[in-house]
């Protein structure tokens, strides 16, 4: 899109260019100003921000000289152009006037008035465009060709506005003549006119035709990629900082083509508005041809050939070019007069049909009368037995004693008679009989029973008389069934959503061709988010049970009735609590394992270790981390208690110590008490200074507080003198005793004591270094 | 109560509406109403004259006189070619803005009886550098100490966060306001509210629906009367179909239907504008707030916060029945509208009590420990026993209760909504925007990386510092925007490919400031991010001295 010509923008003159800087510096204000009163304008908002955002650049152009008389030159050029634009509409208005065979002064005249330009201008036009009309011939030709044939009535049509024969325009066309070739149309809503205004003034800033070309797809892209692409204009637009008019309009326009593109029905509302929009230029050359208030009748056909270029039929274009006239009150000439024939009505009288009964003549009786005296007697007693199986021992009695004979045949044809007779009695029997079961079973709505018993009697009797009969009863029940268990449906809406969508699954199990399969299949579909809302809080129960198997089980709840996006979901959710119901197994086999090893922590510490490593990814990983932590902790009171037992056992024969309670021992020369561990073994690492005192302070020995550092003198005591503490020499203890702190006071030597077979010795240490801990108390 | 604290206000500068909160001695925060006793107060100024006039007045008086006022004005924010003119002045969006954020607060000092210094004022999270500069200075102007500036859903989350005792939760904030639309992530705990990420866009709220029936009402002017006239080209016209259309809005969330009057040129026409309508003609709209839902969605997902416990919903706009139903269809959850009007305003002040009372905690620990109140803002440790006793002082002093005291010590941390970045050449040697730090980083965040100079004994490294949108290391230049630039002069004589440090670091407020460091010779320059798009120097003091001496009724 070429970019807005500042001299034009700012309203400047430009034939001779403005120069003046004080003007344009003025100008360049009141524009600014009025642009930023429209900043908030419902349809000029955007725009006014695109021209606020040109700003800077318009000042840089306008005050360098070089640049500002390109920019002159540029608008005289663009004017030009503009003109040009205009003449094309001159052009079509023409066009109307000549299909007549000639134009008139006063028509030349209103045409100059009506695009305020010369009437000389007007005539030249006239002479450029006889040369051009086989130029835009073949364009309306073309236009018609690309569906790949044209019908006869379109050649006619053209060759006429032409003032061609038809022989002569065939030559231009190159694609088959079809006689008939009005396709049928769908009639649809088009879209709301405001919405298709804003669309159309976001487009104009964008700088694109159709929301098609915005998103940079041809007009017959599917539905789902057009959906796609929609999303993926609008993802991309986000991501634009800059937000200047263009990404603004932008925006609009992606949102935009979410909603039109929505759905197939949304779709074609825009696309039936856009062909709409495009009679805008239709109805004002029926404004030019209406200039005196009534339309030519040559003036109607190149109207409405007009509209056959916008894509229009015939009929449609003849109607739609009426009915504009109509509300602008122009009489189209012609018209008036021809009275449309009214299509006669012809009753066709129904002839009668006679129908002839041929009654069939009597038998000729000739020389077998014995034959003919033993049949009629039969005959007559057979009549005269009401026991039909009795009848048929007669009949076959006849046939057994008597030779073949002209009778013969009729009585095998009273045997089928009777027999079938037979059968149907029986039929009739087993269905009243049957009807009085039904009766009772419809009563108390056993529907299933009923249709269970009918199918039974057509299988008993797949011959029957009655079949249809029965079929359609079958039918009926069928239906009566239907509608009962739909009935049942409804008193649902309270259930549970489970329930519900179970029953109305079964429903559509048991009617598969059931009169309420659509509204059923829409009752299920509208539950889709109730029963997922519904499933996924059970889902989370069973997820936070760690019931991955009940999971599993509502996930495949969801996806044998949908498969909707809700149901990708859960598919997805489904593949994961597999996972885990996987690694949950493989994890308990784990933990199994690990036990095994009993009270080797280690081992079963690297079974987990190794089991991690070899899958990092297992959803049991916080699980085995925990049982890891456990088994630390195990093997930390293992080492304690070892060190205890060792201790008490180291202790059991001194009469200076005792423990007086678990963990504490009693020093009796001192009075002092003391723990029984040291820091070291308990802690299995050394502390610096800080930490030693906090540890001393925090210490809690089966409820016992109030632990202190030991001074120098009370560690070697304990440790040296008369039988000392067992200890394990080469470990340095914090006492109690400091020497004065740097000034900086960020550090101090502290005294350490280091037990040994010839006394302890003392010396000093930085407070940072390491040492562990022997915690006395009172 | 024994001494006072200082009090902080609480200033919610909306599109459309703004208000103005304060905490009160029982500790909850509460809304001032204005001088008409009304709680919001349109963001509307009418020059009327030598008289400024703020409020429903001024957007009553824009059917009349279209020229004198201006609305929505914090759309504007941070353009720096944007000018109201009246009376041969000029007036940057800042300057307009101050006019609304001076009556609502004044209006409130006649209220309390108290004069009002200091503040915290919201803006939308999606707000950039530039619109967030714009807002403080509009604070400045008004003559207020803007003590922070703070993100709108923030705000809501933490005024929700005060109300709703919920467990630990994350909460959605889908926050459609007048002119703005912000979805903001926020996990809240008792102890911490923290932005989990952010997204919105700020041209898309409420106006946007209103827009939409104006061109409704335009079109069916057309349809009825026949006419082709472009009915808006008329000021008079427009105005007052935006206040039709917005009157005719909250109806229809209401009811069905509504008639509205078009009257323009002697002619008038009624239209009977449906819900139906309204929905169909906005749709897109509604659209965009949940694609933009989703893009935020999945950036938290890339943060590890698969779901979502609650969605609360803030903002004038969410009062449209369509929000919620189409949030409930799209996400399945029954979402909260939770005080849409006042929970930002509110929210902003608790922030500001919080704040004051930071203030006084802070000056009696110093007074304690003998130490400058500087020493021991830098030390903070709420935790230490000199807090402890200084809490239960204050609770004592003030007659707020100490778990009051200590509760304000929630923490907050908030993201930027925004990334920013250098342009340097990439591997392809083409310029490029490098992102040194990414959106939704939670801030304050410092952050710095190497790059190299191009050429042998290069004078001059230009720094240009650049806005983005995206969570990508690199993004091209033309997709960001040039926030400020920074020249670094680098001694001579130096080889190719020297490496230079740049470094970035965010304040909790969004405000960025830049070192770049030439690493031979340790050449350090502070660069503080003069924004272009603000009101600055002569500009800024005129606006001042103007703000000083006007009088907004």
């Amino acid at each position: 899109m070429d970019r807005e010509n500042y001299y034009i923008l700012l309203e400047l003159d430009i034939d001779p260019p403005e120069k003046d800087p004080a003007r344009i510096d003025a100008a360049i204000k009141r524009m600014q100003a009025n642009w930023s009163r429209l900043r908030n304008h419902p349809t000029k908002g955007i725009q006014a921000k695109n021209y606020i955002g040109l700003i800077p650049e318009i000042r840089k152009v306008m005050s360098d000289p070089e640049l500002r008389d390109a920019e002159a030159i540029a608008a005289i050029q663009k004017t030009r152009e503009k003109q040009g634009e205009i003449f094309a509409e001159i052009d079509r208005h023409l066009t109307l006037h000549l299909s007549k065979g000639y134009i008139s002064n006063q028509e030349i005249a209103k045409l100059a008035e009506l695009h305020h330009i010369d009437e000389e201008d007007i005539r030249a036009r006239i002479k450029l465009m006889e040369e051009e009309k086989l130029v835009e011939l073949d364009s309306q030709l073309g236009l018609r060709m690309a569906k790949g044939y044209m019908t006869q009535e379109e050649v006619s049509k053209l060759a006429k506005a032409h003032g061609m024969t038809d022989k002569d325009l065939k030559k231009r066309i190159n694609v088959p003549i079809r006689k008939v070739g009005s396709t049928e149309k769908t009639k649809g809503k088009s879209l709301d006119k405001s919405l298709e205004k804003v669309i159309n003034d976001n487009l104009r800033i964008v700088g694109f035709s159709s929301l098609y070309e915005f998103l940079g797809v041809p007009e017959t892209t599917s539905i789902e990629l057009l959906q796609k692409t929609a999303r993926k204009k609008e993802s991309q637009v986000l991501k634009i900082a800059k937000k200047d008019a263009m990404v603004t309009a932008s925006g609009i326009l992606a949102g935009q083509c979410s909603a039109v593109f929505r759905d197939q029905e949304s779709r074609a509302s825009y696309d039936i508005s856009r062909g709409r929009s495009r009679l805008k230029d239709l109805e004002a050359d029926i404004d030019v041809a209406g200039i005196d208030g009534k339309i030519r009748s040559q003036y109607f056909e190149i109207l409405v050939k007009t509209a056959q270029d916008l894509g229009m039929d015939q009929d449609e274009a003849k109607s739609f070019i009426k009915n504009y006239c109509g509300k602008q009150k122009y009489t189209i000439e012609g018209m008036e007069r021809k009275k449309l024939s009214k299509n006669q009505i012809i009753a066709v009288a129904a002839s009668l049909l006679l129908l002839c009964l041929l009654v069939g003549g009597g038998l000729v009786a000739l020389n077998a009368m014995q034959a003919k005296g033993a049949f009629q007697d039969v005959a007559s007693r057979a009549l005269a037995q009401p026991d039909l199986e009795k009848r048929l021992v007669i009949y076959r009695d006849y046939l057994s004693y008597q030779d073949p004979n002209k009778y013969t045949e009729q009585v095998n044809e009273l045997i089928a008679q009777t027999q079938d007779l037979i059968a149907r009695n029986k039929e009739k029997a087993a269905l009243d009989a049957l009807d009085k079961q039904v009766g009772e079973l419809l009563a108390s709505n056993q529907f299933g029973a009923v249709l269970a018993l009918w199918n039974q009697h057509l299988k008993d009797y797949p011959k029957g008389s009655q079949t249809a009969q029965v079929k359609s009863k079958i039918k009926e029940t069928e239906e009566a069934y239907d509608t009962f268990q739909f009935k049942a449906l409804e008193t649902l809406h309270s259930a549970d959503t489970d329930v519900r969508i179970a029953a109305y699954v079964n429903y559509l199990a048991s009617h598969p061709k059931g009169k309420h399969k659509e509204e059923v299949t829409k009752l299920i579909w509208n539950l889709g988010e109730e029963y997922f809302v519904f499933l996924q809080r059970r889902i989370d129960l069973a997820a936070r049970q760690e019931n991955w198997g009940q999971a599993i089980q509502y996930c495949e709840a969801y996806t044998r009735v949908f498969d909707n996006n809700r149901a990708k979901q859960l598919s997805r959710e489904k593949e994961t609590f597999q996972k885990r119901l996987k690694d949950q197994s493989s994890y308990e086999d784990l933990v199994a394992r690990a036990t095994r090893h009993g009270t080797d922590y280690d081992a079963a510490m690297q079974e987990y270790n190794e089991y991690l490593s070899l899958y990092p990814q297992t959803t049991a990983r916080d699980k085995i981390l925990e049982q890891i932590k456990g088994l630390q902790v195990l093997k930390y009171q293992a080492r304690i208690n070892r060190a205890e037992t060792d201790m008490r056992s180291r202790l059991s024969t001194s009469k200076r110590f005792m423990e007086k309670s678990p963990g504490i021992v009693l020093d009796r020369k001192t009075g002092l008490t003391w723990t029984l561990l040291h820091s070291q073994v308990t802690l299995g690492d050394c502390m610096d200074y800080d930490f030693a005192k906090d540890y001393v302070e925090n210490l809690s020995i089966e409820g016992a507080q109030g632990w202190r550092l030991p001074s120098a003198k009370e560690l070697d005591d304990f440790y040296k003198t008369d039988a000392g503490y067992p200890v394990d020499s080469g470990l340095v203890f914090w006492t109690n005793k400091s020497f004065p702190r740097y000034a900086d006071g960020a550090m101090s030597e502290r005294v350490v004591v280091v037990p040994g077979e010839s006394g302890a010795q003392e010396f000093q240490m930085d407070s940072r270094k390491c040492a562990a801990v022997h915690a006395v108390k009172k | 109560m024994g001494t006072q604290m200082k009090r902080i206000y609480g200033i919610d500068l909306g599109t459309t509406y703004s208000s103005i909160a304060y905490v009160d001695e029982f500790g909850k925060a509460v809304v001032i109403p204005n001088s008409e006793n009304e709680r919001v107060t349109p963001s509307v100024v009418f020059f009327d004259g030598d008289n400024v006039v703020v409020g429903g007045v001024a957007k009553e008086s824009a059917r009349l006189y279209p020229n004198e006022v201006v609305s929505f004005i914090k759309r504007s924010m941070g353009e720096p070619n944007f000018l109201f003119e009246y009376g041969g002045k000029n007036y940057r969006p800042e300057e307009i803005s101050a006019y609304v954020l001076k009556k609502v607060a004044q209006d409130a000092e006649e209220k309390l009886g108290e004069k009002i210094t200091d503040v915290v004022i919201t803006c939308p999270a999606y707000f950039g550098i530039n619109e967030r500069e714009a807002t403080k200075i509009a604070g400045e102007i008004a003559g207020f100490n803007v003590r922070q500036i703070i993100n709108e859903p923030t705000a809501a989350a933490i005024a929700y966060g005060s109300i709703e005792q919920t467990e630990n939760g994350v909460v959605l904030v889908y926050d459609l306001g007048g002119g703005t639309f912000d979805i903001t992530m926020i996990d809240i705990r008792p102890d911490a509210i923290q932005v989990i990420c952010t997204g919105g866009d700020h041209n898309l709220g409420g106006k946007d629906w209103d827009d939409r029936i104006v061109n409704t009402l335009v079109q069916e002017f057309q349809t009825q009367t026949g006419s082709k006239e472009d009915i808006l080209e008329d000021p008079d016209t427009w105005q007052d179909l935006q206040l039709s259309a917005e009157k005719s809005k909250k109806i229809l969330s209401q009811r069905e239907k509504t008639p509205i009057a078009v009257t323009h040129g002697g002619e008038r026409v009624k239209v009977e504008l449906q819900r139906e309508k309204f929905f169909e003609v906005t749709r897109d709209l509604l659209e965009r707030t949940i694609s933009l839902t989703h893009g935020i969605l999945e950036e938290a997902r890339k943060k590890g916060y698969n779901r979502f416990d609650e969605i609360i919903l803030v903002g004038g706009s969410t009062r449209m029945p369509q929000v919620e139903k189409r949030i409930r269809e799209e996400f399945g959850i029954e979402p909260k509208i939770f005080d849409p009007d006042e929970a930002v305003a509110k929210g902003a002040a608790i922030y500001g009590w919080k704040l004051s009372i930071n203030d006084d905690l802070i000056k009696r620990v110093a007074q304690k420990t003998q130490k400058t109140v500087e020493e021991i803002t830098k030390t903070i440790d709420t935790s230490s026993q000199h807090f402890k006793d200084a809490a239960r002082e204050m609770a004592d002093d003030t007659g707020v209760t100490q778990t009051a005291v200590e509760s304000s010590l929630i923490k907050i941390r908030d993201v930027t909504s925004k990334s920013f970045g250098v342009v340097v050449n990439n591997a392809e040697n083409e310029e490029a925007v490098f992102n040194v730090i990414l959106r939704n980083t939670a801030v304050p965040v410092n952050a710095k990386d190497t790059f190299f100079t191009a050429v042998a004994n290069q004078q001059k490294v230009l720094i240009r510092i650049m806005e983005s949108e995206t969570s990508e290391e690199w993004v091209p230049v033309e997709t960001a925007v040039e926030i400020g630039t920074a020249v670094l002069n680098l001694p001579n004589g130096l080889p190719a490919e020297t490496s230079v440090e740049i470094s970035f670091s965010l304040n909790r407020e969004g405000r960025l400031q830049i070192t770049a460091k030439e690493t031979t010779e340790s050449k350090e320059v502070q660069v503080l991010i003069e924004t272009t798009s603000v009101i600055r120097g002569k500009d800024l003091d005129e606006a001042k001295a103007r703000s000083r001496g006007a009088v907004v009724q």
